[in-house]
Order: structure tokens, then C-alpha cells, then sequence
């Protein structure tokens, strides 16, 4: 092991999280010297509870190993903190640390003075996911934020959002509960004067009311998304009435449920580009008139779905669709009849194509050596590469706005 | 498929096919800048890797000859350890002193995929353990002086108390 170079040291401690860091540079002067020195160019550090308490009690590498990373780190995450383990690091300052994961203790009683001592200790932030008894009194100090999660932070006071909202230029927020133990009330509407706000994610009984409208008004928003149990009917007819040409992309995952007033909806959306479904019902009358009527649909992507519509149903609804270039069947069980040039509703929408149209077909049961041995066809490309989706979380809608109309 | 003569530092000569012997990124150096791609006399010389190793770097390249590239690093992501194949685990079964003179080969020759895995595979064997294991795992000696010892044992009692 004497042999083991500077270099490959580095590449070995690169597999270790910092518990493992902290026992190597107590074990020899030579390896201790190799992690110091990575501690001192270390860009992206996590520390667990265990670490974060292992160095309360040992100074010495403490000094070593926040007094390294301090100076170079720019991503901290921290799973498990308190305010007692971070108010020794006032010591120390991190100068190009931008972006900070946080849990934090249950702590009502000081809240307000922990989250204090996180922008003092921290004050450079653009981004941050707190999980912490906060009740938002003290945000408004990282002027520098632009995108701001604030997951399952239960004890939020809205009476704040004037001051954090008015003065933060957040670019992103998150404010997420996964269901409706808190209810933040009419004041949650203040979101809406942070003129800068692009992308929103929240639970959808906050968006009752004035505040969706509003949210649609701001000049740079071009992305909602929410956790939906009940409200997604009404949601939907809301921005089809105020906004329904703005909307460019819609993703249900498990929220679609074959619900005629979200396909009625929809139908005003004329401009609508891109529809996922996911994990999710839709009927093939439903399906034929979105096609119909939706004339600029470049991509519809129908995934895990738990019934799909027949293949001549499909291919007769795709029919419609003349600027569609991506069909995604991808994680649906499927049959070879799919791809049947036999099937004459397949080859009458392949004749009249103006444009090619890829269809993926990842993970579909299907055989991908014979069927693309099998299948010859200019205007139809197939293919079983996977399309990566963000998928947050379970139940949600996702509506993507153009910033243009 | 064209073929090039490896000299190992205890002068054995391995005939490797020219693809293979690629995976080097200091062979593929060498044979691009001295024009010896075309010349199947031509030797490339070896000298800090004995034929042991080098015939189960030529074993590991041989069984990895269709990999991808490995993707540059992105240090914002948790590097994983959990995730080495099974013929690699097998091939890995060997003695530390046969463990470190791979890693020694891997970077020498410039084999990204073979220094990750070796890595790995050294991490593995590190994680979970206290210093005290670890020293006894790589039978390593504990060098620090008494009073250095002494001194951190204070300084830890002090930020106890405080």
C-alpha cells in the first residue's frame, strides 16, 4: 500500500463518504496528509449526523477537515443537523458555497435564531432545500436565492411571505406537504409579487382562489407543477380559462383518471405541443378528441399506462395528429399487433404522414431485434431507447407555459 | 485483426490485438506518436509493469473490449462502490500486494475503467472500518508520535468540557 501515489488516493477517497475520510486521516501521517489535501479542493461535501458529531468532539479535525473544504466547498448537504452542532462553524466561512440541502432538527422554540444562524453562517446561498421548524422570518436575508425549496417546513407563518416574496428574485420555489395538514391561507398569494418566479411546485389547495390567476400573470412563469388529490379538476378549467394558449406541455402522473372535465379542458389548449400521461387511465373516445382537436401536438407519451385504447383505436386518433414526431408506448405492456403493418389503420396513418414519427417502445414486452428487423418504414422510426421524465413525485400535474403568447 | 508486441518489464513479449492494447490511454499515446500502428514488428516496451500483471490487464481488457467510454467525472454525484459485475469480482479475488500492483498498472497505462473498479474496490475494503482496522487490514503502522497523540486527546477533552 506505501506504493499507492498522491493521485490514486484521491481517486480512492473519491468512493468514500466522510465517515470513512475522518478514520483514514487518523490512521498514518502519509494518508492523512492525501486526505487532507483532498479536503482542500473538495467542491461537493455531505456530512450524516455521525460526522457532524464526530467533529463537535475531535478540534483537531475539525480545524483539518472543515478548515479544508470551508474555502473551496460550493454544494453542502447536511441530512441530519441541529443548531447546537453548526454554531461552532461561525469560526470558519465558505466563501463559494451556493448550494445547501438541510435538515434540521425539530426546533419551534428557536427557529427563528437558527434560521438566523444558517444565513450568517451561509450567506452566499442561490440555492437551498431547508427542511426545518421555520416559520420563514429570516429568508429574506439570502438576497442572493433564486431557487428556494421549502419541503414539508410545517411551520411556515404566512404573515412572512409579504417581506420574503417582495424582496427575495427567486427563480424557483418549492413549498410541498404531500397533503393538507397545512393549510397557509389567503396570504399564500403573496408568492405572486416575486415578479421573478418561473417554476412553482405546491400542493393544490393553494392554488384556490385569486392565486393561480395570478401566478399565470407573472412574465416569467412558465412551469407549475402540484401534488394533487382533489383539486386538479377544478385547476385545469381555471387556466383553461384564463390562460389556455399559453399552455405548451401537460403531465399527468396518476392524475388523469379519464376525468371528462380535465379532457374538456384541455381542448382549449390549442397550442399544446407535448402530453404525458403516466401511470394513468384514459378512454380511446377521450384520447380521439384531444388528437382531433389539438392540431399542434408534436410529442404524446402514454406511459406505464394501466389501459391503453386498442392499436386501431391509437393509430385512427394518431391519424389527427399531422406534426406529431414522438409517440412514447414506453413501460406498456404491448402486443406485436402495435406494429403490424397488416393493421390497416397503421398503414393508412403512415401514407398520409407529412413528417416521420419515432415510436418508442422501451420496455414494452416487445421483441427489439425482430421488430426492428421486422419493421421497414420511412415515415415511422422505432425505437427502444428510453425517455428520462421528471417524475417528483406521485400524483401530479405538471403544466409547462409558453413565455411568448 | 492488426496486432502489436507488449515487452513487460521482465521482457515477455504479449502479441495483443491493436484494439485491445487501445484501452491504454499511454499506449494509444505511444502508438499514435511514434507511428507504430502499422509496424507489426514494432515493440512497445513496458517497464513499470511485470508480466503477472500484465496478462491480467490484458485478461481484464480483453473481457471489457466493448465497454462504453467512462463518462467524466461529475464530483456532484455520489460515486457508487456497490455496483461491480460479477466477473469483475472474480477477476479481483487476489492478494492485496496483487490488488495494489492492478491499481499501480491501471494508472500507469492510463485505464480509466480498471482504476475505477480497483479503486472500488479498495474503498470496500475501507468503509465501515475504524482507523485501528484499517491499519490492521493493509497492515499499516500507526506513525504518529506520542505527543501528537496526547496533544489531540487534550484538545478533544477540551471541546468536551466546553
Amino acid at each position: 500500500m506505501e506504493q499507492i501515489n498522491e493521485d490514486i488516493w484521491i481517486n480512492i477517497l473519491k468512493y468514500l463518504p466522510m465517515c470513512d475520510q475522518l478514520s483514514l486521516a487518523q490512521v498514518n501521517q502519509n494518508i492523512s496528509s492525501y486526505v487532507k489535501y483532498q479536503w482542500g479542493h473538495l467542491k461537493t461535501v455531505t456530512l450524516a449526523r455521525e460526522d457532524l458529531e464526530f467533529l463537535d468532539r475531535n478540534r483537531k479535525l475539525m480545524r483539518e477537515c472543515l478548515g479544508g473544504w470551508s474555502a473551496t466547498v460550493e454544494h453542502l448537504s447536511l441530512p441530519s443537523a441541529s443548531s447546537d452542532l453548526l454554531r461552532k462553524w461561525t469560526e470558519y466561512s465558505f466563501p463559494h458555497l451556493r448550494s445547501l440541502h438541510c435538515y434540521m432538527d425539530y426546533n419551534l422554540e428557536e427557529a427563528d435564531e437558527e434560521t438566523l444562524l444558517l444565513t450568517k453562517l451561509f450567506p452566499l446561498l442561490t440555492k437551498l432545500s431547508l427542511y426545518s421548524s421555520t416559520t420563514g422570518r429570516h429568508l429574506w436575508h439570502w438576497r442572493q436565492l433564486k431557487e428556494l425549496s421549502l419541503h414539508w417546513c410545517e411551520y411556515l407563518d404566512p404573515d412572512n411571505f409579504a417581506e420574503i416574496f417582495g424582496s427575495l428574485k427567486l427563480t424557483k420555489l418549492s413549498l410541498l406537504y404531500y397533503g393538507y395538514n397545512v393549510n397557509l391561507g389567503e396570504k399564500v398569494v403573496d408568492i405572486t409579487r416575486c415578479s421573478t418566479l418561473e417554476e412553482l411546485h405546491i400542493d393544490d389547495h393553494h392554488l384556490l382562489g385569486d392565486f393561480l390567476p395570478r401566478l399565470m400573470n407573472l412574465p416569467h412563469f412558465r412551469r407549475l407543477a402540484f401534488y394533487t388529490r382533489d383539486y386538479y379538476e377544478f385547476l385545469l378549467g381555471s387556466v383553461a380559462r384564463h390562460k389556455p394558449l399559453k399552455v405548451q406541455s401537460l403531465l399527468f402522473n396518476d392524475s388523469f383518471w379519464s376525468s371528462e372535465r380535465v379532457a374538456e379542458s384541455m381542448l382549449h389548449m390549442t397550442n399544446l405541443r407535448r402530453l404525458v400521461l403516466q401511470e394513468d387511465d384514459i378512454d380511446s373516445q377521450q384520447l380521439h378528441n384531444i388528437c382531433h382537436k389539438l392540431p399542434n401536438l408534436e410529442e404524446l407519451h402514454l406511459l406505464a399506462m394501466r389501459e391503453v385504447p386498442s392499436p386501431s383505436h391509437l393509430w385512427n386518433s394518431i391519424g389527427h395528429c399531422h406534426y406529431l414526431r414522438i409517440l412514447n408506448l414506453s413501460s406498456t405492456k404491448l402486443s406485436s399487433q402495435w406494429v403490424d403493418l397488416r393493421n390497416s389503420c397503421l398503414s393508412k396513418v403512415l401514407l398520409s404522414r407529412r413528417i416521420p414519427l419515432t415510436l418508442h417502445l422501451h420496455n414494452t414486452g416487445l421483441d427489439a431485434s425482430k421488430v426492428l428487423r421486422d419493421f421497414d418504414c420511412a415515415s415511422l422510426k422505432i425505437s427502444f431507447e428510453p425517455i428520462h421524465l421528471n417524475i417528483w413525485s406521485s400524483r401530479f400535474v405538471e403544466i409547462e407555459f409558453s413565455p411568448d403568447s | 485483426m492488426p496486432s502489436i508486441k507488449l515487452q513487460s518489464s521482465d521482457e515477455e513479449i504479449f502479441d495483443t490485438d491493436i484494439q485491445i492494447a487501445k484501452c491504454s490511454g499511454t499506449i494509444k499515446t505511444m502508438l499514435e506518436d511514434c507511428g507504430m500502428e502499422d509496424d507489426e514488428n514494432a515493440i512497445v516496451p513496458l517497464p513499470n509493469v511485470n508480466s503477472t500483471i500484465l496478462r491480467k490487464v490484458l485478461t481484464w481488457a480483453h473481457y471489457h473490449k466493448d465497454d462504453p467510454q467512462p463518462t467524466e467525472d461529475d464530483e456532484s454525484k455520489e460515486k457508487r462502490t456497490d455496483d461491480i459485475i460479477s466477473w469483475d469480482a472474480d477477476f479481483l479475488k487476489v492478494d492485496q500486494g496483487t490488488l495494489f500492483e492492478l491499481i499501480l498498472a491501471a494508472n500507469y497505462l492510463d485505464i480509466k475503467g480498471l482504476l475505477e473498479l480497483t479503486c472500488k474496490t479498495v474503498a470496500n475494503m475501507i468503509k465501515g472500518k475504524t482507523p485501528e482496522e484499517i491499519r490492521k487490514t493493509f497492515n499499516i503502522k500507526k506513525d504518529f508520535t506520542p505527543a501528537e497523540e496526547e496533544q489531540v486527546r487534550k484538545e478533544n477533552e477540551w471541546c468536551e468540557e466546553k
